[in-house]
């Protein structure tokens, strides 16, 4: 095959035409024979004259595109005419939209701000927590971010790529500066030396190397350094833990609040060395406190297991299943996915952000369903100017971008009323979430350019789907008003109209069974009464020490009933991740919290005497009934409380029972009880329903959102049906007219009108119910008790979305049914 | 009325030629083949013009066959006569058969009348 030289091919290609590529290949074919027969020179001279004699081809073929003449102004004008003309679906159309994009605002930073945990730390992607596979006995294992005091030394001169290894002890305590001034700080930590070797956190002051040096050392944070003494300039200046002082030797940039632990202060653990009880600082399998590392480059996470249980074996001397299996988790890693037991802080939690991500992107598929749902049902109305304009000559790129000015002006409406609402409910939503989230939509990186998407997809791709449904149609049907409206474009429509309201049959359902199961655990007995019981801290260990005292003093008040003490707040998960959960207690907390005693007597006076780790041998002098500790999250735990004082064991908590009347005046007895005990310390309480309450926080959270989420969808649902209907009975005026012409009621109108909607809708409930039954029984597997999935949630669902959608077809109904028919038929 | 559907002769050649060329009736094969019968050069832009004329009438219809090396992977294009092309062809072959008819004997001395 002989090819012509590229300038002739360069001119083959401008000369034919793009829609004939057969004409090229016959001038190619031809080249070929006639430079075989008659030499190249002759081909190429014969393939100039045939190219030129090609061109006048290009006038005559009509395939040319021709370009989209500017008809900017033009557009706009009729724009804005169609859009006043049609207020009330320009309104539903911008309310929409501007609802759903206002909550993928919020949920969008909601998520950045998830994802961004942990990510500020300077070479964060190589610090690792080492967490702990511990067993419990048996087959039973538990997993812990927790570690023993040990580890560190266990590990850091013997296993290879380790930078820097850290332990941090994190814990609240009281602060005295200058003698007199005490503040409550819950975020102190405890750490090694090369804490801020593993944590590179910037320092504004003091040397980072040597900071932690010595055991009188701390280093503070600059929020506090302002707090304490008013500026930051602050090394060398003093405070007070525990009757003992320490020196500030530096001050750090304050985290930020997106980072899975806070600390305010960080001291140096070998200060608090002399303060740790003998199992911590001597007891492997303990696990007191959080071990971090550094890691080089090119370091093997699953080498770094094996060698650190290698070293367990080695010097520990401890193998088998019983020996705890030490795991890595990267630190970037620890908010989202981590969820063992004694975790430094709340982490989130990947199903959440999935879920909420899910939403958003549903909400507002939903409002450009109704975007597009309204717009082709209005379009119909407008078949008069798009055949004008037609047979006036306006190319189908023409009409597309007068019906996505239209949409660009609803979307970007739309987006500004968006940024408005988001940054009016930003409080709320913050209050909600437990964030403190803020915005810009000026300079913000991720809302900025997603509001443009916003404004393309539905500028762009929802402004082009009634202009092509018009266009397909005939131009001559549409000048002559033949306009056949039934058949694909309505399963379109009603398509996307079950698709709706099956979202939100899916999110009520789910609502309502979420409502079900939380006042079941709410109103379910737990075994203990929560009312009337005043939990008190008892701050330091000195308030603890006169606990007697206290007790004594409170009962002097008739309206106490009993008091008792326990080291554990009786309202959570008592101990740690024993099989059974041992509580030091005092004699009276059985008859405090008013637990009633069973009847397996026969227990009594059999000697129990514990594990192999904690070996406390004594008589059982009574059985409690089954009771839930903390929320009906759990099952029914095996608990042993055991007599101790406060020479054995601290107490850090008060249970005092009060009698339910004049509690306030009760409450401050207490307050002076305490005051004359414990001296200057502030007293602090809270009710023990209130901290059961506290347990179904998520839960109240997650409720709230579902809630605000399938009212938001049915909303939307119900504009655009509303939209919709009002369309369908302007369209079947005439017809309305004739039947009442014939004599059809009112009702009967109303259900010839109504009954294709109702239909989807029911469509949409059969759809619906599984995929809530679906969801929800996974949800439920979160809970040791769950209430029965009633069929009246599904039932309920469908008969009230039946309800809205038929109140929502009522209104058009009626008004299109009451019209007297001379006003319907007389108009041509 | 007179109709602007007349056949014009290199028109008539064109459908004719495909009609003789059956199924390998594209483009190139089209122009050769008239060449070759006739001993009259085509241009190019002549008959692609004729054909896409034609086609436009709806007395040719065409398909694109497959792409092959051999034309620089261009497609040929294969013509054939639609019903209305060949209704319009018998047509022009009828009326020109009745004017040949219709001259009176003599007048064309060369070509003595059959009979």
């Amino acid at each position: 095959m002989i090819e012509p030289p590229k300038i002739l091919h360069w001119l083959l290609d401008r000369c034919c035409p793009e829609s004939r590529p057969d004409l090229k290949g016959d001038f190619l074919e031809l080249y070929d024979t006639r430079s075989n027969e008659n030499g190249r020179s002759f081909a190429n001279r014969k393939l100039l004259r045939d190219a030129i004699s090609v061109i006048p081809m290009n006038f005559i073929i009509k395939e040319k595109r021709h370009k989209p003449v500017v008809m900017f102004k033009t557009n706009l004008k009729i724009a804005q005419r169609n859009l006043v003309k049609n207020r009330m679906y320009t309104a539903i159309n911008i309310v929409g939209l501007s609802v759903s994009l206002t909550i993928c605002i919020l949920i969008t930073l909601f998520i950045r701000d998830e994802v961004s945990f942990d990510r500020n730390f300077e070479g964060g992607d190589r610090v690792y927590r080492i967490a702990g596979n511990y067993s419990q006995g048996g087959a039973d294992r538990v997993k812990s971010a927790q570690t023993s005091y040990l580890v560190k030394p266990l590990i850091e001169k013997d296993v290879e790529g380790l930078e820097a290894i850290t332990r941090a002890d994190f814990n609240g305590n009281v602060i005295t500066v200058g003698g007199d001034k005490q503040y409550t700080e819950s975020h102190i930590v405890a750490g090694d030396s090369t804490f801020f070797d593993v944590f590179k956190i910037p320092f504004l002051k003091g040397d980072v190397t040597t900071a932690l040096d010595r055991p009188e050392n701390v280093v503070v944070d600059q929020t506090t350094a302002i707090k304490y003494f008013g500026t930051d300039d602050v090394l060398g200046k003093t405070i007070e833990l525990r009757n003992v002082q320490f020196v500030i030797t530096g001050v750090f940039e304050t985290l930020p609040s997106n980072t899975h632990f806070q600390c305010a202060m960080v001291f140096s653990i070998s200060g608090f060395k002399q303060w740790y009880p003998d199992w911590v600082l001597t007891n492997a399998s303990g696990t007191s406190l959080v071990t971090y590392i550094r890691v080089k480059e090119n370091f093997s996470v699953a080498g770094f297991e094996s060698a650190i249980s290698k070293q367990v074996a080695a010097r520990w001397h401890w193998e088998g299943d019983g020996a705890p299996k030490y795991f890595l988790q990267p630190l970037t890693s620890i908010h989202l996915e981590s969820n063992l037991q004694g975790e430094v802080g709340v982490n989130g939690n990947k199903i959440t952000v999935y879920i909420f991500s899910i939403t958003a992107l549903v909400i507002l598929i939903l409002a450009c369903i109704n975007y597009i749902n309204l717009t082709t049902a209005a379009s119909f109305q407008r078949n008069k100017e798009v055949g004008m304009k037609k047979v006036l000559g306006s190319t189908t790129r023409m009409q597309i971008s007068q019906f996505q000015t239209e949409s660009f002006l609803v979307a970007t409406t739309a987006v500004i009323i968006a940024l408005v609402l988001a940054k009016l409910f930003m409080p709320t939503f913050n209050e909600l979430s437990g964030k403190t989230l803020n915005f810009n939509p000026f300079t913000d990186p991720v809302v900025g350019p997603g509001i443009l998407a916003v404004l393309a997809l539905v500028g762009g791709v929802a402004g082009i789907s009634p202009a092509l449904v018009l266009l397909r149609t005939s131009t001559m049907g549409m000048l002559t008003n033949k306009l056949e409206l039934r058949g694909r474009k309505s399963y379109l429509r009603s398509g996307l109209i079950i698709f709706q309201f099956s979202i939100s049959i899916t999110l009520i359902a789910c609502t309502l069974i979420v409502v079900d199961q939380i006042s079941f655990i709410r109103k379910s007995d737990l075994g203990i009464d929560p009312e009337s019981v005043v939990l008190v801290p008892l701050q330091t260990s000195e308030i603890a020490e006169k606990s007697e005292l206290l007790k004594t003093e409170a009962l002097r008040n008739p309206a106490v009933i009993s008091v008792s003490a326990s080291m554990n707040k009786v309202t959570e998960r008592v101990g740690g991740w024993r099989q059974y959960k041992v509580d030091p207690a005092q004699k009276d907390e059985v008859s405090c919290p008013s637990t009633a005693v069973s009847v397996g007597k026969n227990l009594l006076g059999t000697t129990f005497t514990g594990s192999k780790w904690f070996v406390r041998t004594g008589e059982i002098i009574g059985v409690v009934k089954d009771f839930h500790f903390a929320s009906l999250h759990d099952k029914v735990e095996p608990v042993v409380f055991y007599l101790s004082s406060e020479q054995t064991e601290g107490y850090n908590w008060l249970e005092v029972k009060i009698s339910s009347e004049n509690m306030p005046q009760t409450i401050e007895s207490l307050k002076s009880v305490w005051a004359s005990v414990a001296g200057e310390r502030a007293f602090e309480f809270e009710f023990m329903d209130e901290a059961v309450a506290n347990h179904y926080q998520a839960e109240d959270r997650f409720l709230k959102i579902f809630t605000t989420f399938s009212v938001l969808s049915i909303m939307l649902g119900g504009l655009g049906l509303f939209g919709l209907t009002a369309f369908m009975a302007k369209r079947r005026t005439k017809e309305i007219g004739i039947r009442r012409v014939m004599g059809a009621s009112v009702p009967a109108l109303i259900q010839i009108l109504s009954k294709d909607f109702l239909k989807l809708v029911l469509i949409a409930n059969i759809l619906g119910w599984p995929i809530a039954w679906y969801i929800m029984k996974n949800w439920m597997s979160n809970f040791a008790y769950h209430a029965p999935i009633s069929a009246w949630a599904f039932i309920g669902t469908g008969i009230a979305v039946l309800m809205i959608a038929f109140l929502c077809i009522l209104f058009h109904s009626l008004k299109v049914s009451r019209v007297n028919p001379v006003k319907s038929l007389r108009s041509e | 009325m007179f109709s602007r559907n007349n056949l014009g002769e290199f028109e008539e050649i064109v459908m004719l030629t495909i009609g003789v060329l059956g199924e390998s009736a594209y483009g190139l094969a089209i122009k050769e083949e008239i060449e070759s019968r006739l001993k009259r050069a085509v241009s190019m832009g002549a008959l692609h013009t004729g054909l896409y004329r034609l086609e436009q009438k709806g007395y040719l219809k065409s398909k694109l066959g497959k792409a092959t090396n051999v034309r620089g992977g261009k497609p040929k294009r294969f013509f054939s006569v639609t019903a209305s092309g060949q209704k319009a062809l018998k047509k022009a072959m009828e009326s020109r058969q009745q004017l040949w008819k219709d001259i009176p004997e003599g007048v064309f001395k060369l070509f003595p009348s059959e009979q």
